[in-house]
This record gives structure tokens, C-alpha cells and sequence, in this order.
């Protein structure tokens, strides 16, 4: 961290940046304004709203099946974690305690391989915010082979509408286990190729390694949560503290940031904490791909959804945090209040206490760590 | 070394005129030379730029636009027609001027900077014999005029009145004028060795004995330094620092479109032809063949591998070899921080170049003391 | 200085490893190159089998098909799209017409006609909501069942808007004519002019009055003619609003007059003009009355 100058010595004065709507690094339309000390920054503030939907407004007057597709375009990097986070409250809300084995099964492939689609866009979007392009275009074209997995499934390759409260839209294609299959033969040795490529290059720890070090009660008293969390060494994920779906079933570890390169909870490590996730992705994918049964996916899906009065508080866990939804119903098909806790949300009100004091490349650093989505931020 | 000039004057002497109305009408064969010399350069690297970025990015990159109807190789080098469709929509596209910028200035800023470009070419010598001017103070030449690039940069940043632009050419000028030191010290290696600051009279050393990088342990670390720190004077990544891409939008040339920004690209391509060739002529032995590493005793006159016609081929390859690892370089690193940029210039590279210039100094007492 | 030497010596050869990477992939590239060059080739689509059963469902989500001689004009489609891009127009036969309107392929007898069935394909999300409730399976995405039907098109485009709405109904103007539904050819063509005049802007141009009278419409044109005529006695400074209509208790009288009170606005009548064409409003309506009168001629002098 770099201390700002006494500015009555030299009689410099701060500068208001602009940084955003359009800009090549903001992740969107998120505008910082960044009051700078020459390249030293003293306080960010990001304003948001830009890509502001009325998503929670519209909810209300939408029947519980048309929220599907307005949740995937929340989080469009992880559109099936949405679905499947607000499958699961409506399922609460309405009672529905048990769903086929095999729609779980679906439901926790595609959420992995979604998974590791989204990280693989933070790791290579970090690559470039840092400056180094050929990891995006790397991880863009394995990214391509899971959206192509996806096409066969869903039918689209990045608004899926496919998990439906009750079930799923429709079966699996025939050949998809396979097809899965050779995907993660191929991909589990690209991770090495990233590691040689971006994680160990000396530029790439000089600018995130000590850089943006978020300690964990700064991080807990800002309500971060996911990767960004665990990179600060808190081993705390929702699918294995308060398992949902089927995740108990399934043997995997919670990597958290230990500070390999630098301090505990710095920008390395909530970047690498991204890289491991994908590997214990692979892990489960590996589990569920061959224990899947079989069965009729539809079975349990509601002919009408109609819950009674009540609320409901369900939490998931997305590539970006804790998604949490509450829905409150008025015995209607529509539901009187729903509202969305965005796990990017409140993971990018931390930007200012933690880059605060940097340089200017080192906020791109901060942010790109961070890893926000705006469609989800603003909602 | 006879220079371009000196020989047209020689040709054209019949004509009986006078000697300095003369050299200003001759002149012109040179100064379109340089100039047909950089737009092919830019047009062909910025091809070759974006092939190999694609390569290595697992992508084909531009394959559609072809050249009289030629469109190149199906499969990989398709498109070559790219860079000239490009230039042409360059050469037409509106001229943006923001309303708050300081006219004048903006409208100097890409001239000053082509023009420390286009100078330094007077002093870069293509082959025996084929340069503009052989000057006896050559390095000092071509150091001082590729440095005034900096003050159009300056002047891009501040009258484009914008505070990215301004940021970048802050950058620009503490970075340019850093990387100036290494790189003098590097040159100073050969000065040292060689005695003389004619680029002809290294090049005819190394003839003598052998590629100035094999000189001596030390100046093999040199030519390491001086390739780094002119990647860094012609601002490329791992370098980039004052055009940021992701920091700085595009830094000094944010507010620059069109024809001016067609001219900054020019001056960039263009430099970094200068410093290749600067690189092999001083440290790999410019116009000799590969065969003059060592000296084995072929005679250097053997005119299949040596000569001044070929030399333009061996230079030429070792010139372009190098700009392909510029290329190289930029498509595998991020960039670096400003203060690291810095970091790596005083504490790393000036630390070692002043050790250089001892060591070499020892060396070649010893050297005379024992070897002559 | 320990630490700084191996600082460098790390440095280097990360780098060197990091360019080697890309030096791989460059000499590589035959096999490495994913680039699918797009219109020249095409990406393969998913291979699944075709037909109604939900277990092999193919879920190509290319563009929206409707059967429409499969249509029973139930509706189901468009209350289950999300954002309201299917937009759907029914006419029951009235009592004792023997209008046969037809038979879908899975042998149900139609009760009505569908006049109007467009899809704008510019609003659609393509989240295939609208596939699944429909009981004769007669609109699905191009590439789903009956997919010989239609090709299968990934890249359909238009030159504008209009292009992206599909209209698929059939049904001719003779049809609702003989299921006995005039009104409705009327009511189209009334949307229709709207349509027209609010694409040419022409509401826009009024309340500005920024081109008085070219853009007028036509039916201005015959009291047009009255404020020339008037224009002198208006010299006397008149008080006259729309709350002064207020003195008129009964409610209808009072409506009629506050319309031609607007009327004569929007006509650009003033004063005096605009009391004589409320009075002659009046009067057509024959609800003037002798008080009224009186008053509204008041106005014209100038007391409230």
C-alpha cells in the first residue's frame, strides 16, 4: 500500500476519474468514480444501475414458471445456477420435499459444468484485466466446449431455461454422458497450461500477489461471499455447510486461499482459489456422470403453481457467492414479493475498503478478482 | 562505407549542377525510400501481428479480405488483403476532434511523433553501403531522434484533454526516458570495444572477429537488456504501460481516430523496425552472414554469403526474427505495473548495464594484455 | 540480495515456460486452431431424435413454427410467454351459423377461427415456454417434431423490424365474413390506420403544432375557416376556459360541451370563435337550453 503524499508540502491536489460506463475493464456498464493522487488511489465509488431490469418488479407480475428465464438473464455467466437456486425456493415454498433422484442428478452436472464455464471466464478475464490476452481466448474456447455440451442438453447456449421448479424441462440427450466424458478427459490438462501460462508467470504474481488483501473480517463484515470469501481463507461454501440437492452424496474439498504467493486473501489467491474450484468441479462431475439412474424427469413438476400464503428464505451457492432468494406468496400464481440477495452485489461493496490506496492497475487487479456481473448486480 | 546519398550525388554529377542544389533534388529518392520503406513495414507487420497473435491464441484471424481477388492460403494465412482494407478505412474515416481539445497541438502531436520516426531511418543502415547518411556518430544519432517521439506523446496526451490521455503520456514520457539509460549503456558496450560511434565501423569489427554478442559473457547479458529495454522504448507489452488497454482505455490515443491515429500506428511499426535492426547490426552482426559468428577464417569477402546485396537478406531476417519475438512477447505476458516497470529499470537493468560496462572494460585490458 | 537474484532467475524462467506455452501453440496450430470460419462452415446441430414424447424432445431453439390448421385458438401460448410477443385474435361462429371451421390432425373439432396468430420474433426470448402447454403440440421451435416442415435456420435475419413478426394465420376475409363477424374486419382496419398514422408520426406533429395547418387533419378544415371571421370582435380580452363550463349541472350537457371545448382548441379556435362552436355543439346535440345560452353569450362580453 502506497502512502498519499501530505499534499500541503507539495501543494498537489486529487483528481475525480471517470472510469466507466464504457470502459474496457469494468466488467459491464459499472461506472467507478476513482479519486486519484496521481496514479495512487484514495476512494472508489462505484455507481451502479446502468443495467437496472426492475427484475424484483417484474417478478410480481409474472407467474412462477416466466421467472425462469428473467432469473437466467440475472447472472448470464451462470445462468443455470439461477435456475436452479430459484427452482429450489419455489420447490420450498411449495412443499415439494422429494424430487426423482435423476432430476437432482441433471440438476448437479449441468450446475458444475456451469461452474466451471463461469470460472473459466473469471481466470481468463483476470488474465486480461491484467493485461495478458492469450489466457482469455484459451479459456473462451473451452468455455465453448461446455456451452456446446449445453446446446445438446437445452437447446441454448447461454439462457437455458431448463431447470424448472418440480423437475426439468426436458430428459437428457442420449449420448450426453459420454460426450461429458471426453470433455473433462480434455480439459482436466488445460488447467496445467493455465497454471504455466498466467498462475506462475513472475508478471502475473508481481500484479496480483500482496495486491487488494481483503482479511477476513473485513470480508464477513462486508458480506462477501464464494470464491472471493474462500480466497480470504474462510472455508465456507453452501454445499458443504448446508448442503442442498444431493451435494452431500459427493466427495469434495473446499479450497481456500493459503497465500502461496503473498498475504492471505490477496488477488492471487482469490484468483486461484477460481482454478482449484474447477479442478474439484471436475471431481464431482466425475462421481455424478457415473452413479447417474434413471428416471422420469418430469414426474414431480407442479400442473399448477399455486403455493399457499407463506414466505421462504433459500440460499445457493452460484460461481459468484451466496444467492439467496425470498419469496413471499399470496396464495396467488404470482408472488407477492420476491426478492434477490446477489451474491456480486455485495462481493463488489467491498472494491473501495480494499483497493483503496493502490495504484490505478491495481483497482483493475481488485476488480477483475472480484469477478462481478452487472446483469446480476443491478438486477 | 559510402552512403546513398554520396552515391547519387555521384550519379547524377554529369548533370553538372550545382553541388548543394543538387543534393536537394537528390534528396527526395532517399526520403520516399524511408517512406514506402515504413507504410510496407506497417502494412506487413500488422498482418504478420495478427496471425501470430492468432496462432497462439488457438485462432485463425482475419481470413476474408483478399488482394485482386487472391485471398492466400486456404487454410491458416488467408486474408492478406486485411492491413490494405484497413488502411483505406482509415484514410476515410471521419476526423475526430473533441470540442474542449487543444486543436493545434492535437493536430501536431502525430507529425512530431512520425517525424522521430522517419529521421532516424537516416542513420539506419539497411546493408553495406545502403544507408541514408553514414554518419560517424551514428548510435548517438539514432538515440537522440528516437527519443523525440516522447515530446509528441506528451503533446498527444495533454492537448487531447482528456484524463486518460493524460495519464498515458505521464506514463509514457517517465517510462521512455528511463529505458533511454539501459539502452545507452548497452550501445556503449560496442563504443567501448570498437572505438567509434559509425554503425559501418562496428559492423566491420564484428567482421574482423565476431558477432558483438559473443564478444564477452557480459555483452551476451547486454543484447538480453538492450532487446528488453527498447521493447520497452517502443512501448509494447509486457511494456504497454502509457496505452493500457484495460487501465487506460487506450491511453495517449483515446482521443485520436483516423488518419492521425493511422499515423501513430505507423511510427510504432516503424520503430520497432528501428530498434530491431539497431539490435542486429550492433550486436548480431548485421549484414554478415551467420558464418562470421566465429571468426573460422572464411574470408568475409566470399561473395555467396557475404556481400552488400545479400546483406540486406541476412539483416533483414535477423531484424524481422527479432520483431517476431517482440510479437511473441506481447502475446504471452501481462503487463506490468508502472512502479515495476521502474523497479526493473533502476534497480535490474542499470545495476547490471554499469556492471557490463566494468566488466568489459577489464576484459578488454586483459584481453590486450594476453591475446594481442 | 540472495532474494533478488532468485527473484530474477524465477522471473526468467517463468517466462521462458510461459513462451514456450505459446511458442507450442503457434507451431501447432493444425491441430489447436478452434476457430468454426461461420458462413463458410456451420456448426453442427445436436443430433437428437424427433418427436412428441417429452424423453426425446429435440430442444433446437432456432425460431417459433405454428400448424396453424392445428390451432384450436385456445390461448395457452400466449399466456405462457413471458413477454407477450405472441398475439392471438379468435371469433367464435355466432348462434345458429353453420360455419365448419375445421378439423386439427389429432382429430379435435375447432369451435372458432384464428383471423390473427403473430409472433414478433424481434421480442421473442426463445425460452420455449410456449411449446410445452399447447394441447395440439401445433407450435414448437423450427427444428423440434415436424421438423420436414420447416429448415431448420440458425441465422434467420431481416433487412427490418416488420420482417421479424410472423403473422400464420390463414384465415381469409371471406371466413369472417361468413362466421359472421363484420365488426371485426372493422376493428382490424381501424388498428390498422392507427398503425399507419403512428408510424408517420402524425399524432406527434398535432400536440406540437409545430407545422399548423399542412398537418392538420382534414376534419379541422371546415371550422378552420370561423376564427378569420371572428377575429375582430375577439379584440375584447375574453375569460373563457374550461372550468368556466363547470356552471352546467347536468352531467351530459357538461361533457358535451367540455368535448367541444377541446374540439375548438385543437382547431386553434379562440374567444369568441370557440363559444360560438361550443353553443353550435350544443345545439346539434339539441341539449341547449335557454340558461346556457345565456350564459355562454355572457362570456362573450366579458363577465364571468
Amino acid at each position: 500500500m502506497y502512502k498519499v503524499l501530505d499534499k500541503s508540502i507539495i501543494g498537489a491536489d486529487e483528481m475525480v476519474m471517470n472510469m466507466g460506463p464504457q470502459h474496457p475493464s469494468t466488467h459491464g456498464v459499472l461506472r467507478l468514480k476513482i479519486v486519484t493522487d496521481g496514479e495512487i488511489v484514495s476512494h472508489i465509488e462505484p455507481i451502479i444501475g446502468y443495467l437496472h431490469r426492475c427484475f424484483e418488479k417484474h417478478c410480481e407480475n409474472l407467474s412462477y414458471e416466466q421467472i425462469v428465464p428473467f432469473t437466467d438473464r440475472c447472472d448470464y455467466l451462470a445462468a443455470m445456477h439461477m435456475a436452479h437456486g430459484y427452482s429450489i425456493a419455489v420447490e420450498k415454498l411449495l412443499g415439494i420435499e422429494e424430487l426423482p433422484e435423476r432430476v437432482e442428478y441433471i440438476r448437479v452436472i449441468l450446475a458444475e459444468f456451469q461452474r466451471i464455464a463461469s470460472h473459466l471466464i473469471a481466470v481468463g478475464v483476470f488474465g486480461l484485466d491484467v493485461g495478458a490476452i492469450t489466457p482469455f481466448t484459451w479459456t473462451l474456447r473451452d468455455r465453448e466446449r461446455i456451452i456446446d455440451l449445453f446446446e445438446s442438453v437445452t437447446g441454448s447456449r447461454l439462457l437455458y431455461n431448463y431447470i424448472w421448479p418440480g423437475g426439468l424441462a426436458h430428459d437428457l440427450p442420449p449420448n450426453f454422458i459420454q460426450k461429458a466424458n471426453d470433455f473433462l478427459n480434455y480439459f482436466e490438462p488445460q488447467i496445467e497450461e493455465y497454471n504455466n501460462l498466467l498462475t506462475t508467470n513472475k508478471i502475473f504474481i508481481e500484479r496480483s500477489a500482496d495486491i487488494g488483501v481483503m482479511p477476513v473480517d473485513v470480508a464477513i463484515n462486508y458480506g462477501v461471499s464464494g470464491p472471493t470469501l474462500r480466497g480470504s481463507g474462510v472455508p465456507f461454501d453452501l454445499r458443504k455447510d448446508e448442503p442442498y440437492s444431493i451435494y452431500q452424496k459427493f466427495d469434495f474439498d473446499v479450497p481456500v486461499g493459503e497465500g502461496l504467493m503473498g498475504t492471505v486473501g490477496d488477488c492471487w489467491d482469490r484468483y486461484y482459489v477460481k482454478v482449484l474450484e474447477m479442478k474439484e468441479s471436475i471431481k464431482i462431475l466425475k462421481q455424478a456422470l457415473n452413479s447417474i439412474p434413471e428416471g422420469d424427469v418430469k414426474a414431480a413438476i407442479p400442473k399448477k403453481i399455486r403455493p399457499k400464503k407463506g414466505e421462504i428464505y433459500s440460499r445457493y451457492e452460484t460461481a459468484r457467492g451466496d444467492l439467496g432468494l425470498y419469496i413471499r406468496s399470496g396464495g396467488k400464481n404470482m408472488p407477492s414479493r420476491l426478492k434477490m440477495r446477489s451474491p456480486a452485489y455485495c462481493n463488489l461493496s467491498v472494491l473501495n475498503e480494499i483497493s483503496a490506496g493502490w495504484m490505478i492497475s491495481d483497482v483493475i487487479s481488485v476488480l477483475g478478482s472480484l469477478d462481478i456481473v452487472l446483469g446480476e448486480i443491478d438486477r | 562505407m559510402t552512403s546513398v546519398v554520396d552515391s547519387l550525388l555521384n550519379l547524377f554529377s554529369f548533370t553538372g549542377l550545382d553541388n548543394s542544389i543538387l543534393l536537394i533534388l537528390v534528396l527526395h529518392i532517399p526520403a520516399l525510400s524511408i517512406f514506402l520503406v515504413m507504410v510496407v513495414n506497417a502494412t506487413v507487420a500488422v498482418y504478420v501481428e495478427r496471425k501470430v497473435a492468432a496462432f497462439m491464441q488457438d485462432r485463425l484471424g482475419p481470413m476474408e479480405v483478399g488482394l485482386f481477388g487472391f485471398k492466400g492460403g486456404k487454410k491458416f494465412w488467408g486474408g492478406i488483403g486485411q492491413t490494405i482494407a484497413d488502411a483505406i478505412k482509415l484514410l476515410t474515416k471521419e476526423d475526430i476532434v473533441p470540442d474542449s481539445a487543444d486543436k493545434k497541438l492535437m493536430l501536431l502531436a502525430p507529425f512530431i511523433i512520425f517525424i522521430g520516426a522517419f529521421l532516424t531511418f537516416i542513420a539506419v543502415p539497411f546493408s553495406q553501403n545502403l544507408v541514408v547518411s553514414d554518419f560517424n556518430i551514428g548510435v548517438f544519432y539514432i538515440m537522440a531522434m528516437s527519443s523525440v517521439g516522447v515530446i509528441g506523446i506528451i503533446i498527444a496526451g495533454w492537448s487531447s484533454n482528456n484524463k486518460w490521455s493524460l495519464y498515458g503520456s505521464m506514463r509514457a514520457a517517465a517510462q521512455i526516458v528511463s529505458y533511454e539509460i539501459p539502452i545507452g549503456l548497452s550501445l556503449l558496450l560496442a563504443v567501448l570495444v570498437v572505438g567509434s560511434l559509425n554503425l559501418g565501423d562496428i559492423v566491420q569489427w564484428q567482421a574482423e572477429n565476431r558477432w558483438f554478442i559473443f564478444h564477452s559473457p557480459f555483452t551476451f547479458i547486454a543484447f538480453f537488456i538492450f532487446f528488453i529495454s527498447v521493447v520497452a522504448e517502443t512501448n509494447r507489452t509486457p511494456f504497454d504501460i502509457p496505452e493500457a488497454e484495460s487501465e487506460l482505455v487506450a491511453g495517449w490515443m483515446t482521443e485520436y481516430s483516423g488518419f492521425k491515429w493511422a499515423i501513430f500506428f505507423l511510427s510504432e511499426y516503424a520503430n520497432m523496425m528501428i530498434v530491431s535492426i539497431v539490435a542486429s547490426v550492433v550486436f548480431l552482426g548485421g549484414w554478415l552472414s551467420p558464418f562470421a559468428i566465429i571468426n573460422v577464417g572464411i574470408p568475409n569477402s566470399w561473395m555467396i554469403f557475404d556481400g552488400p546485396l545479400i546483406g540486406i537478406i541476412w539483416l533483414m531476417s535477423k531484424a524481422l526474427f527479432l520483431i517476431f519475438v517482440m510479437m511473441w512477447f506481447r502475446w504471452t505476458f501481462p503487463r506490468l505495473r508502472v512502479d515495476q516497470l521502474m523497479y526493473l529499470c533502476w534497480k535490474v537493468f542499470i545495476p547490471f548495464c554499469l556492471a557490463n560496462l566494468f566488466f568489459v572494460s577489464i576484459w578488454e585490458l586483459i584481453g590486450g594484455l594476453f591475446f594481442k | 540480495m540472495g532474494e533478488y537474484i532468485n527473484n530474477i532467475i524465477y522471473g526468467v524462467k517463468s517466462l521462458i515456460t510461459g513462451m514456450s506455452l505459446t511458442l507450442k501453440h503457434f507451431r501447432n496450430k493444425k491441430n489447436l486452431v478452434a476457430t468454426l470460419q461461420y458462413p463458410h462452415e456451420k456448426w453442427p446441430i445436436p443430433e437428437r431424435n424427433i418427436g412428441f414424447d417429452p424423453s426425446e424432445y429435440n430442444t433446437i431453439r432456432s425460431r417459433l413454427h405454428v400448424d396453424i390448421d392445428d390451432c384450436i385458438g385456445c390461448l395457452q401460448c400466449e399466456r405462457a410467454c413471458p413477454v407477450d410477443c405472441i398475439k392471438i385474435d379468435t371469433i367464435k361462429p355466432s348462434k345458429g351459423n353453420e360455419f365448419d371451421c375445421g378439423i386439427t390432425s389429432n382429430d379435435t373439432r375447432k369451435k372458432m377461427i384464428v383471423p390473427r396468430f403473430t409472433i414478433d420474433m424481434s421480442e421473442c426470448m426463445y425460452c420455449d415456454l410456449c411449446v410445452h402447454p399447447c394441447p395440439e403440440e401445433c407450435i414448437y421451435m423450427v427444428g423440434g417434431p415436424n421438423d420436414s416442415k420447416h429448415e431448420i435456420d440458425y441465422e434467420f435475419s431481416q433487412f427490418e423490424r416488420h420482417g421479424l413478426v410472423f403473422e400464420f394465420a390463414t384465415a381469409t376475409d371471406q371466413d369472417i365474413i361468413d362466421i359472421g363477424a363484420e365488426s371485426y374486419l372493422e376493428k382490424r382496419k381501424q388498428r390498422e390506420q392507427k398503425l399507419t398514422r403512428a408510424e408517420k408520426l402524425e399524432g406527434m406533429l398535432i400536440s406540437e403544432g409545430a407545422v399548423p395547418v399542412a398537418a392538420a387533419p382534414v376534419a379541422a378544415a371546415p371550422v378552420a375557416a370561423a376564427p378569420v371571421a371572428a377575429a375582430p370582435v375577439a379584440a375584447v380580452s375574453i375569460d373563457f376556459n374550461i372550468k368556466s363550463i363547470d356552471f352546467i349541472k347536468d352531467k351530459e350537457v357538461r361533457g358535451i360541451a367540455k368535448k367541444a371545448f377541446m374540439g375548438a382548441k385543437r382547431a386553434k379556435l379562440e374567444g369568441v370563435a370557440m363559444i360560438d362552436f361550443i353553443i353550435a355543439e350544443l345545439d346539434k346535440a339539441s341539449k341547449l337550453d335557454v340558461d346556457t345560452k345565456s350564459t355562454l353569450e355572457g362570456f362573450k362580453e366579458g363577465k364571468a
